[in-house]
C-alpha cells in the first residue's frame, strides 16, 4: 500500500508548493536574480581590475623578479656580470636617467613635447628578461633608440624619425653638496627611432614602479649613454630573473651580492701611493659619510676645504686648501681646538709667526645653494714645511678645480673672483697643486665644514701596517652594501598578485547598493504577497499542529530554493553586467580609473562568491518577511489576515519626531552656512537627510489621520482614493519612503560632486590658491624667490615676483593618487619649507592643525601631511599611523601621518619638511616641484616655460590638476546616480506591485462600487489617485530634502540648480511610477469585477 | 470517594472562562465570553449554537488552543492547558485534536491523500499505518477513488469530507468543527452532518461543533446554547 503513493514528507510539501505557486514565485526569482547579478557583476569588476593590473605588471616587468635601484648613486655596470646563480639566472645593469623630449617639424621648430621620459641604457642581456625572447628588437647602433608606443604617439614618431632628448646630467657629487658645480646640468641628445616597440613581449613599457599609465620609454645602448652622461661604466639599476621564485632569488642575490661587491659600487676608492707608503680611501662624492668613517675608526682622517681667504691683519691669501686632521696625523704637533698649523709658504705670505691670529673666511652652502660666508679665527700653533710627502693628495677631486692647470681657471661652484689670484698664488698652484696651506684639528674642521654628505674627505692607511688588499677586505667586511641601498628587492611577487589600491569589487557593490536593495525590497514584497495569499493555508498548518517555527522553516526552505535558482541565474547575468560596466569604465566612466583601460576577466571562485552572496542576501530578505510567522495567530491567518505586516499606530510621536528633525536641519544649515568645501557639503547633506526623515514622519502621521477619517467626508473620487491609501499605512509609507529615499540619494550625492572651480583662487581651496603646479625633470638648485636665484635661472623678476613660488624637493616614488589603480607602499615624497605654506595659509586641513606640524619631529619619527584621499584610500593610513619609508642609506625611517589635507591638488604625495627631507635624502639635490602664484597666467606660463625649458618643466594649471583628481570622485558619483536610477526604476515597479496587491485585496470592495454605479474608468482613476498620491508624496519629500542637501553646490560659483538631473530623475520616476501604477490598476480591474462581489 | 473511571472523567472541563478583546471604540474591553463553565465527556457529541457574535467560535478557538483566555481554565484530559508551552500545545493540537473549519483550507498544491497526511508530518514522519488509515477513512467518506485528485478537482462537499479525514488522521480524542456545513448547500450539509456524527461514534472521538444548522445540532448528543458570552441552556 505504501508503494502506491510517494511518501508524504516536508520536502514533498515544499516541492508541491513550489510547483503550484510557480507563477507567484517568478517575481521572487527575478528579484533574487537581479540582486545576485549585481553582486556577482560587481565582484567580477574586482577580478577584471586585478587581471588588468596583472597584465600591466607583466608588461612592465617582463620576467624581471628582483631589482636593485639607486636613486642618486651609481655602481659599476660590471657588477651584473659577476653574479653566478646558474645559467638560467640572468642579471643586467641599466643606466636610467630622467629626460624631457620633443620632436621637431621640418623647419626645425619644436612640434610636440613629452616630459618625464625614462631614458634607459641597456645591454643585450636586457632582452633575456622579456616575455618572448624570440621577438627581440634590432641591435642598436649609437644614436639609435627604441621607443615605446606611448612616447611614439605623444611625439608623433615612427621608425626612422629623429627626435631630441634633454637629460639631467648626472653627477656623482650631489649638486647641493658644497663645492659642487651647478653648470652643465643638462645634456642634449639627438636620437633616431630604430623601432617603435609595441609588443608586450619586448618590455616596451618596462618600469619598476606601478603607474596609472605606461611610462614614456626610450632604450639606448648603455655604453653610449654612459659616454654621453659622463658616467663611464656606471649604472643605477640592476635587474635579475631566474627560474625560481622571486622571493628565493631576492635572498640568494642579496647573499651573493655581499661577496662580490666592491668599494667602487658604493663610490669609494682606495688610491695607493707606494712611493710614500700609504693608501687613501676617498670618494668621488668628496665627503665620506659617517658609516664609512666608522668602519675606518682609528685611522688617519682628514677633511680638506677651500678657504676663500686666510688673513692676518691686512695680509691676505686667497683660495687655499685648509685641512682638518686627526690627532694621529702630526702626533703632538697636531693642532687642537682653535690652533692652526701653517706652512712655511703661508707664514711668509702672511708674515705670520707662532702665536699670531689668522682669520679664515669660507663659504657654507645653504639649502638652495645660498652661499653664506663665515669666518673663524685661529691661533698659529706652529709652522711646517710647505710640503711633505702625501700632503698634496689630501685635496679631494673637487670638480672645476682638480683638472685645472691654472688657479685663475678654477670653477669651484662657489663665488670665485679670479681677479684676486696673484701670480704667486698661480705659482703655488703649479708647484704644489692642492697641498694644504694650513692644518687645523679635525674636530674643529668638522664643526665648520661637515655637512649632510659627510665629515671627512680622506682616510689614510699606512702601507707599513697592512696590504691594500687587506684594507679593502677589512672595509668590505665592516661595511654593509645595503646601507647605501645596494640591496635587491622583490618587485614581482606583489606586482603579479594584481592587488589594487582599492577593493573594486566592494566598491562596485557599494555603488550598486541601492540597486541591490531595490531588487531585494521588490523580491521581499513579491514573496510576502505570495505568502499572504496563502495565509489561510498557513493558519491551517498551525491549527493542525505544526509549530510556527516549523511553518516558518518550510517557507524558508521554499524561499531558499527560489533564491538558489535566482542566484544561479543572477551569476550568469552578472557576467553581462560586468561586461557592461567594464565597457563603460573604458569609455564614458573612464574618469573613475584615471582613463586607463581595464580588461574583462571573471574567476570561477568569484562568481561562486557572487552566487553565495546573492543567495544569502535573498534568503535573509525572505527570512525578514517570514520571521514573525512563528508569532502569527492561526485564527487570523485562517481568516485571511496576514499578520506579517506591523500594525499601525497613531502619529503623535511621528509629528514630534518631524518637528525635532526640522529644527535640527535648520540648526545644522545655519551652523554650516559659513563652512567650506566638503564640510559644508557634509553638513547640508545631513540637514537634507534630517528633513527627509521629518517629511516621512509627517506622511506617516497624515496617513494615520486619513485612516481615521481625516475629519472630512469624501468630496471627490480622488479624496476617496487618498483615504484608501491610508488603509495600509506601513505599506503606503514603504512606497513613499522608497521613492523619497531614492530621489534624495540620487540628487543629494551631487552635494559631494567636487568642483575644482569653486574658490580656485582662494587659499583654502584644493589648489591652495596657487595658479600652477609644476614639475621639472632636472632639479632647480636655486631659490627662485631670491634675486640671485632668478638671475642664475634667467627668470624675469617682473613677471615672477619674489615670494610667488613655493619650491619642493622630490624623491621619486609610486603615484599614490586615485588615478593609479595599483596598491602603493612607497609614494612620492615631497620636502617643503612648512613656513612658506603656513604664511600663505595654503590648503585646508581635513585633520591636523596646519603646516607647522611638519616641524614637530618626535625622536626619529618624521611628521608628514598627505591628502585625505591618498591617506585613506591609497595608503590606508589614519592620522597617527606610521609608514616605514626607505632612506637613502639603505635602511628605513619612520614617517608619521600628522594630518590630512582636504581634497587637494597635492594628492598622491607624502609631504614632509625640507629639513627632514635633506637629512634622509642628502643626495637628492635641488627642487623639482613648484607651486606658483600668478596674476597673469599666460605671462607666467610663457616666462617659466622659457627660462626652465632645459629643465623639462611641465606647468599644469592648478585647477586643471585638481579637476583631474576630482573627476575620479565625480565619475563614481555619476556611476552611483546611474545605478541608483536603475534602482528607482525597480522601485517604481515595486510601487506597481503594491498597487496590484492592494487592488486585488479590494476587488470585492471595488466591485461593490461598480455595482452601485461607478464606471470602471472611475475606479481606475480611484486607484491611480490613491497610488499616484503616494508617488507624488515620495517625489516631493525626496526633492525638497535633496535641494537642501545640494544647497552649497547651488550657491557655489559656476554652479546652479542641477536642472538636467532633476528633470530626468523626477520625470523618469514620475512616468515610470504612473505607468506601473496604471498597468497594475488595469490588470487588477480587468475581467468581470462583479463576479468578485458574488464570491464575497 | 472512588476514583472516577476514564469514561467518567470529563475529557474537557472549562471553568469560569472569560475572553476579552481590546476595543478601538472607547477603550473599554469587549467581553465575548463571561465566566463560562462547560464539561464534555469522552465520545460525547456537543453542538454549540447561538446567534452571530455570541462567542461560539471564540469558545471553540479557546478549546482548540488557537487562542488564549483572558481568565479561567481549560482542562483537557486532566491537563491544565494554560500550563503548556507553545511546542506542547502544537503537539496537543496535532495528536489529540482535530479541526474542521467552515472552509476546507486544503492545500491546493497537494493531492487528497497528501492533504490528509499533512498532520502526520508536523512532528514526525508519515508511517505506513498513517497511509493505511488515510485510505480507510477516505474510503469511508466515499472518496476512495479520489486519492490522487487535487482539491480543485473536487466539489465543495468532497473537499469538506477530505478536511474531516485530515482532522481524524492522527486519531484525535477531540474533533472541533467550526460551522463545518456553513459553506455547503442544504443536501450536502445534511450528509456531512450525518457523516460527522457517524464518525463520532465509529472513531469514538469527542465532537464539538459550532453550528447554525438545527438539523446538525439535533444529531448531536447535547446542544449548548450561548448568548452574550454565557451558556443559557
Amino acid at each position: 500500500m505504501a508503494g502506491s503513493f510517494p511518501e508524504m514528507t516536508c520536502l514533498r510539501l515544499i516541492l508541491n508548493s513550489l510547483g503550484h505557486h510557480i507563477r507567484a514565485h517568478i517575481g521572487t526569482i527575478l528579484g533574487a536574480t537581479v540582486a545576485s547579478a549585481v553582486l556577482t557583476g560587481s565582484l567580477v569588476v574586482g577580478d577584471s581590475v586585478k587581471k588588468t593590473l596583472q597584465n600591466q605588471a607583466h608588461q612592465r616587468l617582463g620576467q624581471v623578479q628582483v631589482s636593485m635601484e639607486q636613486h642618486d648613486r651609481f655602481f659599476r655596470s660590471d657588477l651584473a656580470k659577476q653574479f653566478k646563480l646558474g645559467e638560467q639566472t640572468q642579471f643586467t645593469s641599466l643606466l636610467k636617467l630622467n629626460a624631457a623630449g620633443y620632436s621637431e617639424n621640418e623647419e626645425g621648430q619644436i612640434e610636440k613635447r613629452a616630459n618625464n621620459i625614462q631614458l634607459i641604457g641597456i645591454e643585450d642581456s636586457f632582452w633575456f628578461h622579456a616575455m618572448l625572447k624570440a621577438n627581440q628588437p634590432p641591435v642598436l647602433d649609437e644614436g639609435q633608440a627604441l621607443i615605446n608606443r606611448r612616447l611614439a604617439r605623444q611625439l608623433g614618431l615612427k621608425d626612422g624619425d629623429e627626435f631630441r632628448l634633454r637629460i639631467a646630467k648626472p653627477s656623482v657629487l650631489p649638486r647641493d653638496a658644497p663645492l659642487s658645480v651647478s653648470e652643465d646640468l643638462t645634456v642634449r641628445l639627438r636620437l633616431k627611432v630604430a623601432k617603435v616597440t609595441g609588443a608586450d613581449s619586448e618590455l616596451a613599457n618596462f618600469s619598476l614602479r606601478p603607474g596609472a599609465v605606461p611610462p614614456y620609454n626610450v632604450f639606448v645602448p648603455i655604453s653610449w649613454l654612459q659616454e654621453k652622461a659622463e658616467l663611464p661604466e656606471r649604472a643605477n639599476i640592476l635587474i635579475g630573473s631566474g627560474p625560481g621564485s622571486a622571493e628565493a632569488l631576492t635572498q640568494t642575490a642579496n647573499k651573493q651580492l655581499k661577496t662580490i661587491w666592491r668599494l667602487a659600487d658604493i663610490e669609494l676608492e682606495l688610491k695607493k701611493n707606494e712611493e710614500d707608503g700609504f693608501v687613501d680611501l676617498h670618494t668621488d662624492r668628496i665627503f665620506l659619510d659617517q658609516t664609512t668613517l666608522a668602519s675606518a675608526a682609528g685611522k688617519k682622517t682628514a677633511l680638506t676645504y677651500i678657504a676663500n681667504n686666510l688673513r692676518r691683519d691686512t695680509n691676505s691669501t686667497p683660495y687655499s686648501m685648509i685641512t682638518g686632521v686627526s690627532k694621529n696625523f702630526f702626533g703632538e704637533q697636531t693642532p687642537t681646538d682653535n690652533e692652526i698649523l701653517i706652512t712655511q709658504w703661508l707664514a711668509e705670505d702672511l708674515e705670520a709667526k707662532k702665536g699670531d691670529s689668522i682669520k679664515v673666511d669660507y663659504y657654507v652652502l645653504g639649502l638652495n645653494r645660498q652661499l653664506e660666508e663665515h669666518s673663524h679665527t685661529f691661533t698659529v700653533s706652529g709652522i711646517t714645511p710647505t710640503e711633505e710627502p702625501g700632503w698634496r693628495e689630501l685635496m679631494p677631486n673637487f670638480p672645476g678645480i682638480v683638472d685645472r692647470d691654472n688657479l685663475r681657471d678654477w670653477n669651484p661652484g662657489i663665488d670665485f673672483d679670479s681677479g684676486r689670484v696673484r701670480d704667486k698664488d698661480e705659482d703655488f698652484w703649479k708647484k704644489y697643486r692642492g697641498t694644504p696651506k694650513a692644518f687645523i684639528a679635525l674636530e674643529t674642521g668638522q664643526k665648520l665644514w661637515a655637512n649632510r654628505y659627510g665629515e671627512a674627505t680622506v682616510v689614510r692607511y699606512e702601507l707599513a701596517d697592512t696590504k691594500q688588499t687587506q684594507i679593502e677586505s677589512d672595509l668590505r667586511n665592516a661595511l654593509d652594501p645595503a646601507q647605501v641601498g645596494l640591496r635587491f628587492r622583490d618587485v614581482r611577487t606583489e606586482a603579479i598578485t594584481g592587488k589594487a589600491a582599492n577593493d573594486f569589487g566592494g566598491l562596485f557593490i557599494g555603488l550598486s547598493f541601492f540597486l541591490v536593495l531595490a531588487a531585494l525590497i521588490l523580491m521581499g514584497l513579491l514573496f510576502v504577497f505570495g505568502i499572504e495569499q496563502r495565509s489561510p493555508q498557513i493558519g491551517t498548518l498551525l491549527a493542525v499542529g505544526f509549530t510556527g517555527k516549523k511553518v516558518r522553516n518550510l517557507l524558508l526552505a521554499e524561499g531558499f530554493i527560489l533564491a538558489l535558482i535566482g542566484a544561479g541565474l543572477g551569476a550568469w547575468m552578472g557576467l553581462g553586467y560586468t561586461q557592461t560596466l567594464v565597457s563603460l569604465l573604458n569609455s564614458d566612466w573612464g574618469g573613475a580609473i584615471g582613463n586607463g583601460q581595464i580588461v574583462y576577466h571573471a574567476e570561477p571562485l568569484t562568481v561562486s562568491y557572487g552566487v553565495l552572496g546573492g543567495l544569502l542576501v535573498a534568503l535573509f530578505t525572505i527570512w525578514l518577511t517570514v520571521r514573525n510567522l512563528s508569532k502569527a495567530s492561526a485564527i487570523a491567518l485562517i481568516q485571511g489576515q496576514t499578520g506579517l505586516m506591523p500594525t499601525d499606530h497613531n502619529g503623535h510621536k511621528a509629528l514630534i519626531t518631524a518637528a525635532i528633525c526640522t529644527v535640527a536641519a535648520i540648526g545644522l544649515g545655519i551652523a554650516m552656512k559659513d563652512a567650506q568645501g566638503q564640510m559644508k557639503a557634509g553638513g547640508f547633506f545631513g540637514a537634507g537627510m534630517l528633513l527627509l526623515v521629518g517629511c516621512l514622519c509627517v506622511c506617516y502621521a497624515w496617513l494615520g489621520k486619513m485612516a481615521h477619517g481625516g475629519g472630512t467626508t469624501f468630496a471627490s473620487l480622488s479624496a476617496m482614493g487618498w483615504r484608501g491609501s491610508a488603509r495600509r499605512r506601513s505599506r503606503s509609507l514603504a512606497c513613499i519612503g522608497l521613492i523619497a529615499c531614492g530621489v534624495f540619494l540620487l540628487i543629494s550625492v551631487g552635494a559631494f560632486r567636487l568642483n575644482s572651480e569653486e574658490g580656485a583662487n582662494e587659499r583654502w581651496s584644493g589648489t591652495g590658491g596657487f595658479a600652477f603646479f609644476a614639475q621639472s625633470d632636472v632639479p632647480v638648485l636655486y631659490d627662485l624667490n631670491t634675486k640671485k636665484g632668478r638671475e642664475e635661472m634667467a627668470v624675469d623678476g617682473n613677471k615672477i615676483p619674489s615670494g610667488s613660488i613655493v619650491q619642493m624637493r622630490l624623491r621619486e616614488g609610486e603615484d599614490a593618487s586615485c588615478l593609479n589603480l595599483n596598491q602603493t607602499s612607497e609614494p612620492r615624497l615631497l620636502g617643503v619649507n612648512p613656513k612658506q605654506l603656513a604664511n600663505k595659509e595654503a590648503f585646508s586641513f581635513a585633520k591636523g592643525e596646519g603646516w607647522e606640524i611638519l616641524n614637530e619631529t618626535s625622536g626619529e619619527t618624521v611628521p608628514a601631511l598627505v591628502d585625505m584621499n591618498t591617506g585613506m584610500w591609497a595608503l590606508k593610513k589614519k592620522v597617527g599611523d606610521i609608514i616605514e619609508y626607505p632612506s637613502e642609506t639603505g635602511g628605513t625611517f619612520k614617517i608619521r601621518i600628522a594630518g590630512y589635507l582636504a581634497n587637494s591638488m597635492l594628492q598622491g604625495d607624502l609631504i614632509i619638511s625640507e629639513e627632514q627631507f635633506v637629512k634622509h635624502f642628502p643626495s637628492a639635490s635641488g627642487y623639482r616641484v613648484f607651486l606658483i602664484d600668478s596674476n597673469n597666467l599666460e605671462a607666467t606660463e610663457e616666462e617659466l616655460g622659457r627660462a626652465l625649458e632645459d629643465y623639462g618643466l611641465e606647468l599644469t594649471r592648478a585647477n586643471h590638476r585638481l579637476e583631474e583628481f576630482s573627476r575620479v570622485q565625480n565619475t563614481y558619483l555619476d556611476i552611483f546616480q546611474v545605478l541608483g536610477g536603475l534602482a528607482l526604476l525597480l522601485g517604481s515597479i515595486g510601487l506597481g506591485v503594491v498597487v496590484l496587491r492592494n487592488v486585488m485585496e479590494r476587488r470585492g470592495e471595488l466591485a461593490l462600487l461598480q455595482a452601485i454605479g461607478f464606471r470602471k474608468g472611475s475606479l481606475q482613476w480611484l486607484v491611480l489617485a490613491e497610488h499616484g498620491g503616494l508617488l507624488m508624496l515620495g517625489l516631493i519629500g525626496g526633492v525638497l530634502s535633496a535641494l537642501i542637501a545640494v544647497w552649497p553646490s547651488l550657491t557655489a560659483p559656476g554652479q546652479g540648480l542641477p536642472v538636467d538631473l532633476l528633470k530626468w530623475t523626477v520625470g523618469g520616476i514620475l512616468v515610470s511610477g504612473l505607468f506601473w501604477t496604471w498597468l497594475a490598476a488595469v490588470i487588477a480591474l480587468r475581467g468581470k469585477l462583479l463576479s468578485s462581489l458574488r464570491s464575497e | 470517594m472512588n476514583n472516577p473511571t476514564p469514561n467518567q472523567v470529563p475529557l474537557l472541563s472549562v471553568e469560569n472562562l472569560t475572553r476579552e478583546f481590546n476595543s478601538a471604540e472607547n477603550g473599554e474591553p469587549l467581553r465575548v465570553l463571561q465566566g463560562l463553565i462547560l464539561e464534555v465527556t469522552r465520545s460525547e457529541s456537543v453542538a454549540i449554537v447561538g446567534s452571530s457574535g455570541c462567542g461560539k467560535s471564540t469558545l471553540l478557538n479557546l478549546i482548540g488552543t488557537l487562542d488564549q483566555p483572558t481568565s479561567g481554565t481549560i482542562f483537557f484530559d486532566g491537563r491544565d492547558l494554560s500550563q503548556l508551552d507553545a511546542e506542547e500545545l502544537s503537539l496537543l493540537r496535532n495528536c489529540e485534536m482535530g479541526f474542521i473549519f467552515q472552509s476546507h483550507h486544503l492545500l491546493p498544491q497537494c493531492s487528497v491523500m497528501e492533504n490528509v497526511l499533512i498532520p502526520t508530518i508536523a512532528h514526525r514522519s508519515t508511517s505506513a499505518s498513517d497511509e493505511e488509515r488515510g485510505r480507510r477513512l477516505l474510503k469511508r467518506v466515499g472518496l476512495g477513488e479520489r486519492l490522487s485528485h487535487r482539491p480543485g478537482q473536487l466539489s465543495g462537499g468532497e473537499r469538506q469530507r477530505v478536511a474531516v479525514v485530515r482532522a481524524l488522521i492522527n486519531k484525535p480524542q477531540l474533533l472541533l468543527a467550526d460551522e463545518p456545513t456553513g459553506a455547503l448547500d442544504e443536501d450536502t450539509a445534511d450528509k456531512l452532518g450525518q457523516l460527522l456524527v457517524e464518525l463520532n461514534k465509529e472513531e469514538k472521538v469527542t465532537l464539538i461543533a459550532v453550528t447554525h444548522s438545527p438539523s446538525l445540532a439535533e444529531r448531536m448528543d447535547r446542544t449548548v446554547k450561548l448568548a452574550d458570552g454565557r451558556i443559557v441552556s
